[in-house]
């Protein structure tokens, strides 16, 4: 038998070995590596586009964000020791009381002072964002209206340092998201931070934070938001009368707020 | 839209243009590593961290070649580095020496033949049976090969000759049929 038939009946023939189904499970495939990649961004937050400039040292740009990062996880990690199985995690029963009807309060950024987190200098630091501190007005405000019994100092601990801190970074972008005009495109930077609040917020579902029925459904309505967020993320935005209605249905600002005053 | 737009989009963040890299590529890296794995579970496996290590390293992408190679370059070292491990993990070679003895003593009808080709293919050394089910199977040049493989295309030609002629001898008993 010549090399010509020998090839000839291979390739009739080969065209079966090992063969793959018509259907590419594509899209269950994409989920995977969708969380496989945010599961990543916990440990290494940092965005792609972002690159040292010049001799600057890469360590420097990183900081902030390896910081935050580490921050939240040792408050979930400790979190976990310290409330697993006990009944006392600190509570924030009293976010109820206050009444959700409330206007939002007179710090909300404004698109002129929201402008910076979004310039291309670099990622966006959230230690600079316009976000509520624990000492601020609103805050204040908030916690004076709560009930004698509930209006107790801060709580301290890591993991309600980690909640506070992370329901004050979420109260400052979806104030930024509230203020962009409903026809305006999402700008990347926007959409990666609410990538990493996602990541961050479902990781806080998960710890003992996410016990505590009221601040499981702030999380949870906050998820939803960060998800529809992520997805119009550098689309042009039919999706934002969605994102507008589960705004206003969840009352979510106003709920951040009184969250995290009430931790 | 470009290979360098595409990346550039992607580079900013554009979760859109992610998918459509994805979409674009996902069937044939599935369809290889389908071809080499022979397993369903592998193949999701190895197309899944093909795809998680390109986007990880697409700001490194200097576009010297096109980014279909690129990818390829990434799956085709995915699902062998994949492989050896499997084998590791099984602590068996899938090479011919341990493959299950089958005694020829007549002529097979056709089905028999095909499973005798299959069972020859997955005996094939690993260098030969990439080169073979790359070119012969999936349809690559020596071009491609040699570009995802990190091989020089003359190598890749020589160890698809090999290859045909390792099957060939495998297949000697059946040599009346394949003319057919």
């Amino acid at each position: 038998m010549s090399d010509e038939q020998f090839e000839d009946f291979l390739t009739r023939n080969v065209r079966d070995y090992n063969a793959a189904p018509a259907e590419t499970p594509r899209d269950a495939m994409w989920e995977n590596i969708a969380a496989a990649r945010t599961a990543r961004r916990i440990v290494s937050p940092v965005a792609p586009d972002i690159q040292p400039i010049g001799p600057q040292r890469p360590t420097r740009r990183l900081a902030p964000w390896i910081g935050m990062a580490a921050t939240l996880l040792l408050g979930v990690g400790i979190g976990r020791v310290a409330f697993n199985g006990s009944s006392d995690v600190p509570q924030i029963a009293s976010a109820p009381s206050v009444p959700t009807s409330n206007t939002p309060t007179p710090n909300t950024p404004t698109p002129e002072n929201a402008a910076p987190l979004t310039t291309s200098d670099g990622p966006v630091a959230t230690d600079e964002l316009p976000a509520a501190s624990t000492s601020s007005p609103a805050a204040t405000r908030v916690r004076s209206r709560l009930p004698a019994a509930t209006r107790a100092e801060p709580n301290s601990t890591p993991m309600s340092i980690a909640s506070r801190d992370h329901l004050q970074r979420a109260e400052a972008l979806v104030s930024v998201v509230a203020a962009t005009p409903a026809d305006a495109v999402m700008d990347s930077l926007t959409g990666k931070w609410a990538r990493e609040m996602l990541t961050n917020t479902r990781l806080l579902l998960d710890s003992p934070a996410g016990d505590d029925p009221v601040r499981r459904r702030l999380l949870e309505d906050l998820e939803t938001v960060l998800v529809q967020l992520v997805q119009r993320s550098g689309a042009v935005t039919e999706e934002r009368e969605i994102l507008d209605r589960t705004l206003k249905r969840t009352q979510l600002l106003t709920r951040l707020r009184t969250g995290a005053a009430g931790i | 839209m470009t290979d360098a737009q595409l990346i550039a989009d992607i580079l900013r963040g554009d979760a859109i243009a992610e998918r459509k890299l994805y979409d674009a590529h996902v069937d044939r890296i599935y369809r290889l590593a389908w071809r080499m794995s022979g397993d369903e579970t592998l193949a999701r496996d190895f197309t899944q961290d093909t795809f998680i290590r390109a986007f990880d390293r697409l700001a490194d992408f200097r576009g010297d070649s096109s980014l279909a190679t690129w990818l390829h370059s990434i799956g085709t070292s995915v699902i062998l580095n994949g492989l050896k491990k499997v084998k590791r993990i099984h602590g068996r070679e899938i090479g011919g020496d341990e493959l299950p003895e089958v005694t020829i003593t007549k002529r097979e009808a056709e089905p028999d033949l095909k499973l005798r080709l299959q069972r020859a293919i997955d005996g094939l050394p690993d260098g030969y049976r990439t080169v073979f089910v790359m070119h012969d199977v999936e349809g690559y040049t020596h071009e491609e090969i040699a570009n995802a493989l990190g091989i020089q295309p003359g190598t890749s030609k020589a160890q698809l000759h090999r290859a045909r002629a390792r099957l060939r001898d495998e297949l000697a008993d059946f040599a009346g049929e394949w003319a057919v």
